[in-house]
């Protein structure tokens, strides 16, 4: 779990390379990252469209940066926040258009053999959870981020992100313990 | 359910979302082919710096005095006024002071003060 997630030199030299015309470093790029960003986008949205939506516009963004994509220092949690900015957008668009978020099956279906019964509640009790609390836990449980990690993806110091987890948690386990 | 730690451990069996396969080909389709192949995109325009701001401004501000220095009346070629016993003192860029003595509407008398 505390093991770095990125690999901002090796990020950095990718983004040299396609801020120098090259197509292969995007896909590269898009290899290295879109699983989490896909998450990420996933835990905030709730919808598995408009994550992809959010995934798509990320790196459209990032190659449409041309020379200036060599100037970001720490490339995976600018790409995270990309995904947060992007989603407000989204959010605005969707309150003009009068569209609900929620998806009922945002998250994969339990694996084979699990009790299905309590992940399906723990998915409810994670949709009922304000945005950055869910996102802050799906980073953390999910994909393995550390609280500085996650802190540096939403923009956040270290202890905020520790904080919403710890609080997140805690209305977890009301939900899940309520009637 | 109830403490911390066994809501973490059941946290864990959320499986980590899958990335529908076809995102990857639909994401580098939607990239623009120009700046993927090197052209200036519109972020790599260089931006306008300010003294460049400051030149275009102060060379309009040029042009605008200028237009404002011609079209204000200068001393020497105001019309005379109707009337007799007229004076008017012109001064000169040179620092000459020369008054102007009308003796009729059409006979001016130079008189030079300093030289």
């Amino acid at each position: 779990m505390s093991m770095e997630q990125w690999d901002d030199r090796r990020d950095r030299e990718l983004l040299q390379c396609l801020a120098a015309g090259d197509r292969e470093a995007l896909a590269t790029l898009y290899d290295l990252h879109a699983d989490r960003l896909f998450g990420h986008a996933l835990a905030i949205t709730r919808n598995r469209a408009d994550a992809q939506d959010l995934v798509q516009s990320t790196f459209v963004r990032l190659a449409a940066l041309g020379s200036a994509a060599r100037h970001i220092r720490h490339p995976g949690p600018y790409l995270h926040r990309a995904v947060r900015t992007g989603s407000i957008d989204l959010a605005r668009r969707q309150a003009v258009r009068d569209r609900t978020l929620a998806d009922p099956a945002w998250l994969d279906p339990p694996a084979p053999g699990a009790d299905s019964a309590t992940v399906v509640a723990i998915h409810e009790a994670l949709a009922r959870l304000p945005v950055e609390q869910r996102e802050a836990v799906m980073l953390r449980v999910v994909e393995g981020l550390s609280f500085r990690e996650i802190g540096d993806a939403t923009g956040a110091a270290t202890f905020t992100a520790a904080s919403r987890y710890r609080i997140a948690l805690a209305r977890m386990r009301r939900i899940l313990e309520s009637p | 359910m109830t403490s911390r730690q066994t809501l973490e451990h059941e946290l864990r069996r959320v499986r980590r979302p899958t990335i529908p396969p076809g995102l990857r080909d639909r994401v580098l389709r939607a990239v623009p082919t120009q700046s993927r192949e090197g052209a200036a995109p519109l972020a790599a325009v260089p931006r306008v710096g300010a003294w460049r701001f400051l030149a275009v401004a102060g060379a309009l501000m040029a042009v605008l005095a200028a237009g404002l220095w011609q079209t204000y009346p200068q001393p020497d070629s105001l019309p005379p006024s109707a009337g007799e016993g007229r004076q008017r003192q012109v001064v000169r860029p040179a620092g000459d002071d020369v008054v102007v003595f009308w003796l009729d509407d059409d006979t001016p008398v130079l008189v030079e003060l300093s030289k």
